[in-house]
Order: C-alpha cells, then structure tokens, then sequence
C-alpha cells in the first residue's frame, strides 16, 4: 500500500487571462520511506503540484480534478480542521529560501515550541527540549533556542528549517528547492544533513527541485515534469539510464559531468508552452526532434519498466531515441539550420 | 512622434531617454483606463477643471453681489430655482462661489504640488545621489522641518507676513517639500546601489547624465505618487488656513465660504451653505488619492495596495 | 537594552535636542525681525515705564545681540516664557491648562484611531479585494479627504442644532462649576463635551493606521514565515495575529507617534470648531491678538511636542522590532 497516491490531479489557476491549468492529469505514487524527486524546468508545475499536494495553494488557485490518497484519506476532499491534524504531524515541509521562513519578531525557540504544541500535548518545558535536541542534531547547538533569526546566518536558517521539519517525525517530508541558491559547499552539507535524517526517521520525502544532480544523488525515484504534465516517473537510475521522453534525454544531456568527456553541452532550444492555451496533443512536440503529425493527439501513458512509466507514443524506439539525442546536431531546429 | 520630425537634433542618448521617459508615461495612462476606479477620479477632477475653467460661464451670478429685493436683503435662503444652492448670510450666491471656488482650490493644489515636487526631487535626489556630507546636512535639515508644526508654523507666517494667496501658497511649500524629499532620497539611494548605474559609472559617465538619463526616469513613477498626494493635502490644508480665516482676502475659496458659514453662525440651519464647499472638497482629494493610487498600481502591479 | 540599541537612541535623542535648539533659536531671529522696534516682542505697547525697563534688563534688550541671545535661551530652560499682552499674566501659567485640554482630546483621539484602526486594517487586509475591502478603504479614504473641520461643523449641525444631543463646543457649559481641578475633567458634563470632537477626531485619525495597517499585513501575509505558520497547521487566529498583526503593526506604531505629533500641529483647526480651551486656540488666538509671547511660547511647546513625539517614534521602533537598531 502506497504512503502516497496521486490520481489524474489537475490544478488550476484563475487568472485575467482565464483559466491557467498548472497541473495537468498528473499520476504519482510513493511508497513509505521513499525519495522521490521531482525535476523540471520554471514553469513547469512543480511548485504547484507540490502546493496541491500540502493544500497551500493561493487563493486564486484550486484543484479541479483526481484524488489525492494519502494514508487512507483523501487530501482533496478533507476539510480545513482535518488538514490541522495532517500538517507538519503528518507531512511536513521544508521552505526553499530559509532567509525569511522564521518570524523575525520571535526567537527561534518561541517558533519552534509554537509549532510543536500546536501538534502535541507537550508543556511548553517538554517541547523546548525537545527543540533543542532537535537543533543539536542538524549540527545548531542549542543555546541558538534564544536567538532572533537575524542574528543566525543563512546556512544555519536552513538548518533550523530543516530541524523544524523534522521535529514531529512526520512519515512525508515535502522538501522545496533545498539546494537552490547555496553555493556548492553548503548544497552538499544540507542535502547530506536531509539524507542522514530521512534515513532516520524513515519518512518518505519529496524534493521538488530544477537540478537533476541533487535528484540523480539522493531520490530513490524520480518524476519529470513538462508544460504542468509528468511526463516520465520512475526508479532514478531507469530514468536517467534508460529515459523513455525525449524530454528527459534532452535533459540529461544538457547537464555537465565532470567524469564525462563530451565536449560541449548540448541544450533544448525553444521555450516551455503556454499554459492558458496550451498547445493540442503533446506538449513538447513543438520543441521535440522526434515529433510527427500523430503527435497532434495527446500521448498516452506508456509502461515502460517495472514502475517505470512515460508519456509519449513512441516509447518503443526509446533506445534509438537516446543515441540520437546525444548528438548536438539533433536538437537543430530545422527553422535554425 | 519619431526623432525625424523633431526640429531639434538630438543625440542618441538624449533620443533614448526621451523614449524612457515617454515610455514611463505612457504605461501610466495605458493602464489607467483599465481601472475603474481611475476613470471615475479623472472623472471629477475634470469635471472640477471644467468648472474652473469655465466659472464666468457657468456661475449665473457675480460671486460678490449682494442681492436685495424690495429693500429686503436676501440672506440664507434655502435652495429654489434662482439660487440652487441658496444664499449666505451675506445675500450672496452660494453655488457662483462654490463654482469659483474651484479656481482658487485647484490653482493652489497645482502650484503647490509642482512647487513641493521640484524644490522636494532636487534636494531628495542630490541627497540621495551624492551621500556623505551633502547628505547629512540636507536630511539634518529635513528633520527640522519634521519637528515644525504645520498650521501654527502657517499662523506665525501671517503673522509676519499678513495674509494673501501668494503668502499662503508660500507658506504651504515651504512646510510641505520634507515629504517629497525624504521618499525621492529614499529610492535614490537605493537605485543608485543598482547594476545599470554602476555600469554607467563604470563608462565614464558624468553625475548629471547618470542622474538625469538613469535615475530620474525611475524616480517617475514615484514622484508621480506623490505629487498627487501632495496636491490633494494642499487642497486641505488651504481649506484649514481659509476655515481660520487667514485665507487670501480677495478670492473666495471653499476654505473661506466654510469660515463664514462658521463665524455667522449659520451653521444651526444652512445645510445648503455648509454642504457643497466640503462635498467637493472630499471628492476633489479623494480623486487624488485615487489617482495616486492608480499609479502606485500600474508601477508596481505586483502589489496592488493603496499608501498615503 | 543592548549596547548597539542604546547607541542609536543616544543619537536619536541627540538630534532632537539639536531641532529643538535650532527652533528655539529661528524663534529668537524671527520674532526680533519684526517690523518695528525690536523690543515689539516681548513689550506690550500699553506697559508703563517701570515695567517696561524692568522687561528691558531681564531681556537685556540694551545689550548687544548676543547676550540677548544667551538670556532668551537662559529664559526658555527656566521656564521664563514672558508676560502675556493679553492677559498679563505669566505664559507659563496661562499655558499649562491648555495643554490639558488639548492632551485630553488630541492624544485621547489618536489612540483611540490607532487601536480601533490597526483592527479595521487588519480586517480589510484579511477580506483583500472581496467588496467588504473596497467599500471599506473607500469610507476610510472619504474620512481622510472630507477635511475635520468641515465634519466638525456638520457634526456639530446635526447633534447640537437640529437632535440637540450634545453641546456645540467649549469644554463646560456656562453653568457648571468644579469641584477640584480634575474634578472638573472627570465629570460628566466634560464627558458630553467631549463626544463630539473626540468622535470627529478619532474618525479623521483612523485613516493612517487602518490603511497602513491593511498595506503591511498584504504585504506580511505574503512573506515566507507566514507560508511555513500556514504549512505548519498553525491555526488562523495564530497566524493572522500572533505573526502578521505582529509584524504588521511594528510600522504602524511609529505613525502612532508621529500622528499625534501632527494632531498637536493640527489642533489648532479642531479646537477652532468646537471652542475646545486648549493650545492650539490659545495660539490662534494670541496670533490674532499679536500677543508675542504667548504666540511665540505656544509655537515653541508645539513644536517641542512634535519633536517629543518624533523622538518617541524612533524609540517605539527600536523597542518593538529587534532589526532596527542593526539596520540604521
């Protein structure tokens, strides 16, 4: 039994320009203990898809479609006082820009116990201490339980967030762009920090993030999303090994490896679709090399391994598809040659 | 309107600051007829310029004329046909005063207004452009001018002075530009901090050209903003200064109908008199307020909030 | 209070003493411009001989300039503000009451606009763009633009004259006598003269605090912490008050501070409406009277307020939010 079961999930957005479908049709499942990842380019629904998953979407968004089983429970379906009891004590999560997640007129330590009580019957002494453990394990002593947030540095903001998170040992952890805008040094510390802790607690953990490196290192699976569709999930070594989306080849090979010795990095042209009209059929046709007149009509969900799926219709020459997309000459628009 | 036909050569970057400028300019009014609530204001401020414009035309009465019928002097009518908005305490005609009103109101908000926004740029700018010493002193004095109370500040100068429009206007101008000062040395300081003017530094580009073809197109929308707030309080406050009887003596303001309403008592049953000067009053602020809050929207649309 | 904290209020404190030096001191030159005899100030056209040289030598009007200076600013640090023409009596007597009077309904009416508006902000800011918000911030822009001495007299047209509910002005009625000093203010007759221009005035001074209140709560509930309180299931109330109201309010504090130093400018026009005693009258009045040292005292103790005032805001700020020494 899946921790996580998305169903045919379609968010959407209303905007002065109509209806702005973000996620579209999206089909996921996690298991307990999982990582998986998510990649794909701005734009792409990621984010959205991750706030439809933790109910945080702003007012002007809401979901149109599908089931989202968690646990047992629907999470469209639940009401506001049920989602109180889910947060943070079931599925917590992990801010991207740790600079102004805490509340600057309250110290750390008031926040922190804020939140633990605000899910527990502790008394306010029990939840300081266990704040406090909680800040020695991601390497913050706790005498930091005093301090205002501005007076803690950038990485250990992130820390304390990543402590936070942690602290209610929830079974689903919804990690947002963790890495993105640290430099490498501490990008390494902090994903280090997350995998000694998932590996833990056990919980599952979702990382939505635009940098397959981060995803290729820690996720156990891996999703890519495209133009609010997912269009490839599966095992991290299957997808990156043996993509099935032209996307996902594209992808791979616009990324630098140091073991590598290709000579230059081949990149995507062109640029994400439009997602208030977005285009009939597939939605990367337009910037696919491998694209024909059938792909007009919207690809079906194909199997392509043990919990391996991709959303093309020529899934079949996948391996042929590969060895084309390595080549820099390939991804020449024929308007560019 | 290309650079062809201008009659004067200019150089490219002049030709491209002009553009900047236009450019700013014109995203403001495009966007502005989107907003309702910005038609609707630009709606009353010009109906009160047409007012203004046209009050010998449209006022069926000389502001000043006493009227008397039969040796009987016709103070505080109600409303009827042939006046309105009735008479004053002083037989004259309440809707001519109010429709001439609507000069003095408007002159003094826009000769303050542009007086506040020049005198207020310069210094903010300078200020906030050259830091330092200049600096210093410049908001030293600021923050006295923040310490000096408005309207008794007004009375001490009528004081000295006695009273005339000129005076007042004056007056007003001088206690208002702090505003001003403050916010345009505010911004500057922090785009003087930003990329494309340390670039242009970096070019070898002088003070005066980086001020005048880089910061100042992005200080637009902002002294924008605040002229129109500027405008719409000293609407206010020339009506306060008229209402305690210092106003100018030889025009009738909306200010000054009130004072009379006041001091002659008609207050316990004029409603005619005392209603339309501080009706149009409200709307002509209040479509201030909403245009300079159209503005504030347009330039920063991500926003979407109203600040005073 | 730590080290970095007590710096900038020194300093802060510092630059207020310095206004009020330069106030007094541009006092001192512009009422010895005057036209005329530059003794027009502080002597009353109609004083006798003796007292006019015993005026003479306690402002050293012989002297040079100079020491004139030094005695006029020895004179303001004692409390020696000069003889009223008026009434001739001392300033310092005939203001001390006034200033009741205005505290009484100024700094009354402002904090009361403060907290009854942060909650009307509050509360539109949560109702954002729905159109309880904008029928909302349009009342309380129309409460702003309509100027107060205008809903002053409408009030006064409406509850004095045509209900006769209340009184037109002045702080007693004719009739009443006081018992005590502040028996006089505590009783009920002051408390019916106060409703008007209390209400009028507090109804002016709600604008500010509602709007900014509503700006920076938009703006508050958009911030990061709020999306992780929002993530971390803590409830409404918490979120909406405990964090946002918080953050919000700190900017609204020090208006706080800082309206009611415009109040005490401003008070001039109120007290003028309702023939409320207080400073603001007594200095229209001594300006009309060209009674010098009263208009010129009255000045002075206003400004002084509104830089008392100013000084209290930048203190307020330091105090409530902990960034603000760290970043001036």
């Amino acid at each position: 039994m899946s921790l996580l079961e998305l169903r045919d999930v379609s968010t959407e957005y209303t905007t002065d320009d109509g209806p702005l479908r973000a996620v579209d049709s999206v089909d996921l499942e996690l298991e307990a203990g999982e990582i998986l990842g998510i990649v794909g380019e701005s734009g792409c629904g990621k984010t959205t898809l991750m706030k439809t998953v933790l109910n945080l979407l702003p007012t002007n968004g809401s979901v149109v479609g599908g089931e989202i089983e968690f646990d047992g429970r629907d999470l469209t379906r639940l009401s506001k006082s049920e989602w109180q009891s889910v947060r943070w004590a079931e599925i917590s999560y992990i801010i991207q820009n740790a600079m102004n997640a805490l509340d600057p007129v309250y110290t750390v330590g008031t926040q922190f116990v804020e939140i633990i009580r605000a899910h527990t019957d502790d008394s306010k002494a029990t939840a300081r201490t266990r704040a406090g453990d909680m800040l020695e394990k991601v390497g913050i002593g706790r005498a930091r339980l005093n301090d205002y947030p501005h007076e803690l540095s950038g990485g250990q903001r992130q820390r304390v967030v990543v402590a936070l998170a942690l602290a209610l040992e929830p079974p689903l952890i919804v990690a947002d762009e963790p890495t993105t805008g640290l430099d490498v040094v501490t990008q390494e510390e902090i994903l280090t920090l997350i995998q000694d802790m998932q590996s833990e607690l056990g919980s599952a953990m979702i990382i939505i993030t635009h940098d397959i490196s981060v995803v290729a290192e820690v996720a156990d699976r891996t999703g890519v999303m495209y133009g609010g569709e997912l269009v490839e999930v599966g095992d991290t070594v299957d997808v990156f090994k043996n993509s099935a989306h032209p996307y996902t080849m594209g992808l791979t090979n616009a990324f630098p490896s140091l073991a590598d010795d290709t000579a230059r990095l081949v990149s995507i042209p062109g640029t994400p679709p439009d997602l208030v009209t977005p285009p009939e059929g597939c939605r990367f046709a337009e910037r696919c090399p491998f694209a024909t007149a059938e792909c007009a009509e919207d690809p079906p969900v194909e199997r392509v391994g043990d919990r391996h799926t991709a959303r093309c219709h020529y899934t079949d020459q996948a391996a042929t598809f590969r060895e084309e997309s390595a080549r820099e000459d390939t991804w020449i628009r024929e308007s560019d040659r | 309107m290309s650079s062809d036909t201008l009659p004067i050569e200019l150089s490219q970057t002049r030709r491209a600051t002009l553009r900047r400028y236009r450019r700013v300019a014109s995203d403001v009014f495009a966007a502005f007829r989107a907003q309702r609530s910005a038609v609707l204001a630009a709606g009353v401020l010009g109906f009160f310029v047409f007012l203004g414009v046209f009050a010998p035309l449209i006022a069926p009465y000389d502001p000043n004329r006493e009227f008397v019928i039969a040796g009987q002097a016709q103070r505080l009518l109600e409303p009827s046909l042939k006046h309105p908005f009735g008479t004053t305490a002083l037989s004259r005609d309440v809707f001519s005063q109010w429709v001439y009103g609507s000069r003095v109101s408007l002159i003094i908000g826009l000769v303050s207004g542009l007086a506040v926004t020049a005198i207020g740029t310069t210094v903010g700018v300078v200020a906030g452009y050259y830091k330092g010493n200049v600096d210093l002193v410049l908001m030293r004095i600021v923050d006295i001018m923040y310490g000096v109370p408005a309207t008794p500040f007004i009375l001490l100068l009528v004081l000295f002075f006695g009273t005339s429009l000129t005076n007042i206007v004056l007056a007003m101008v001088f206690f208002l530009w702090r505003t001003m000062a403050r916010v345009v040395r505010s911004e500057t300081l922090s785009l003087a901090e930003r990329p494309f003017v340390k670039a242009a530094r970096a070019t070898g580009a002088s003070d005066v050209r980086i001020i005048t073809v880089h910061i100042l197109p992005n200080l637009l929308p902002l002294i924008m903003i605040e002229t129109t707030i500027i405008i719409a309080f000293s609407i206010t406050l020339e009506a306060g200064i008229s209402f305690l009887g210092l106003g100018a003596t030889d025009v009738t303001s909306w200010g000054t109908m009130l004072e009379l309403t006041f001091s002659s008592g008609a207050i316990r049953s004029a409603w005619w008199w005392v209603l339309p000067p501080g009706i149009s009053i409200t709307l002509l602020v209040l479509a201030f307020f909403y245009l300079s809050r159209v503005v504030e929207q347009i330039s920063s649309p991500d926003t979407g909030r109203f600040e005073l | 209070m730590n080290q970095e904290r007590l710096r900038y209020l020194l300093k802060r404190a510092g630059l207020s003493l310095f206004s009020l030096w330069v106030v007094a001191t541009a006092l001192f030159f512009a009422f010895r411009l005057l036209p005329g005899n530059p003794t027009t100030s502080v002597i009353a056209p109609q004083m006798s001989a003796s007292a006019r040289a015993e005026l003479a030598s306690q402002y050293g009007l012989n002297e040079p300039l100079s020491v004139q200076y030094l005695l006029y600013m020895k004179n303001l640090l004692t409390g020696n503000l000069g003889v009223s023409f008026q009434f001739n009596q001392p300033v310092s007597s005939l203001i001390v009451p006034k200033l009741i009077n205005t505290l009484a309904l100024t700094a009354t009416a402002v904090i009361l606009a403060y907290i009854i508006g942060s909650f009307v902000g509050a509360y539109l800011a949560s109702r954002r763009d729905s159109s309880v918000d904008i029928y909302g911030t349009a009342l309380v822009l129309t409460m702003y633009a309509a100027p107060v001495f205008w809903t002053g007299l409408l009030a006064i047209m409406v509850f004095s004259f045509r209900l006769d509910w209340l009184p037109s002005g002045g702080i007693h009625s004719v009739t009443f006598v006081a018992d005590s000093f502040w028996g006089g203010y505590l009783s009920v007759d002051f408390l019916e003269h106060l409703v008007l221009p209390l209400i009028v005035t507090t109804l002016y001074f709600l604008s500010v605090p509602a709007l900014t209140m509503r700006n920076n709560m938009i703006d508050t509930l958009d911030e990061d912490f709020i999306q992780l309180s929002r993530a971390a299931g803590l409830s409404d109330f918490s979120i909406l008050y405990r964090h946002a109201a918080r953050n919000a309010l700190l900017p609204v504090l020090h208006y706080a501070a800082v309206s009611l130093g415009f109040a005490f400018g401003g008070s001039v026009v109120i007290e003028t409406v309702f023939s409320w005693p207080g400073l603001g009258q007594m200095m229209f009045n001594a300006t009309l009277a060209q009674d010098f040292p009263l208009a010129q005292s009255t000045f002075f103790l206003l400004a002084a307020l509104i830089i008392f005032m100013n000084f209290l805001a930048d203190a307020l700020s330091v105090y409530v939010d902990p960034r603000t020494s760290a970043t001036e």
